[in-house]
């Protein structure tokens, strides 16, 4: 796995999470949705997530072990579980401030659990 | 009813921390069963605590509050006495728990949670004719005008 890949994808999460806070705290223009950009901008980090864990899966199929198979896998399943699932329960809101600052919350986990994914394959 | 939307951010916190302290209980324990069983009995006690607070969040009614007030209540007397506890004998639990040193291994958040937790609570009270007409009292004029 790419050490470069996950470092990008988790500053990529931590920049949905400052402009998802920022909508939280900022006065509101519109009521009733979350932003489409910021929905979007989450849909690329799932996709770069997917393709992450695909290619992960790909090299262990290939004979490579991560250094902590367990923890890893865990890592895995959360990484590409988290954002469809926050996404989801964010929407179920009715759009304000406090569903964008779920969204913070669910891409700045997203972030850790990126970088945590990375280190345990390295470690 | 307290206004669902209110708590949804904590309830996400909440619901995040009882995956990863469950995660956490669960591997150390089928890792090295035996180890250190209280620390791994510490993880999964936070982790049931963090799952409580979620769901008692979620639900937003009143026994909800009291029971999610109960949790972050409990939870800071643990992460206090916990994290005193690992800072003045690191070694006395035998493995990090989610509240070792204050929960510096997950950026303090496990510290100040439940404080963040309890001023929401606090400060999103329900409305006065719900409260009055839970515990008897009479409302204030304007919510009886209303």
């Amino acid at each position: 796995m790419s050490p470069h890949l996950a470092t990008a994808a988790a500053a990529y999460a931590i920049l949905i999470a400052v402009a998802a806070g920022w909508r939280a705290v900022r006065p509101l223009r519109e009521a009733g949705a979350l932003g489409a950009p910021l929905l979007a901008s989450c849909l690329v980090l799932e996709l770069v997530l997917s393709g992450r864990a695909i290619a992960a899966l790909l090299a262990v199929a290939g004979g490579a072990r991560p250094a902590e198979t367990t923890v890893w896998a865990c890592y895995l399943v959360l990484s590409v579980a988290l954002i469809p699932v926050g996404v989801r329960y964010a929407m179920g809101g009715d759009g304000g401030r406090a569903d964008s600052l779920v969204l913070a919350v669910v891409a700045l986990a997203a972030a850790v659990v990126t970088l945590r994914l990375q280190a345990t394959w390295a470690e | 009813m307290m206004h669902r939307s209110a708590h949804r951010p904590l309830v996400a916190v909440y619901a995040l921390f009882a995956l990863a302290a469950g995660a956490r209980g669960v591997v150390q324990t089928a890792v090295a069963p035996g180890a250190a069983p209280v620390a791994h009995a510490l993880t999964l006690t936070a982790a049931l605590i963090y799952l409580v607070a979620a769901i008692a969040l979620h639900r937003a009614s009143a026994p909800g509050r009291r029971c999610a007030r109960a949790a972050m209540l409990i939870e800071l007397g643990g992460v206090l006495m916990i994290g005193a506890l690992t800072t003045a004998a690191p070694e006395l639990l035998g493995d990090d728990t989610v509240w070792s040193g204050f929960g510096s291994g997950y950026g303090w958040i496990p510290l100040a949670l439940p404080l963040v937790g309890l001023w929401a609570l606090r400060r999103r009270r329900e409305p006065a004719g719900e409260t009055a007409g839970e515990t008897g009292r009479r409302a204030p004029a304007a919510a009886r005008r209303a």
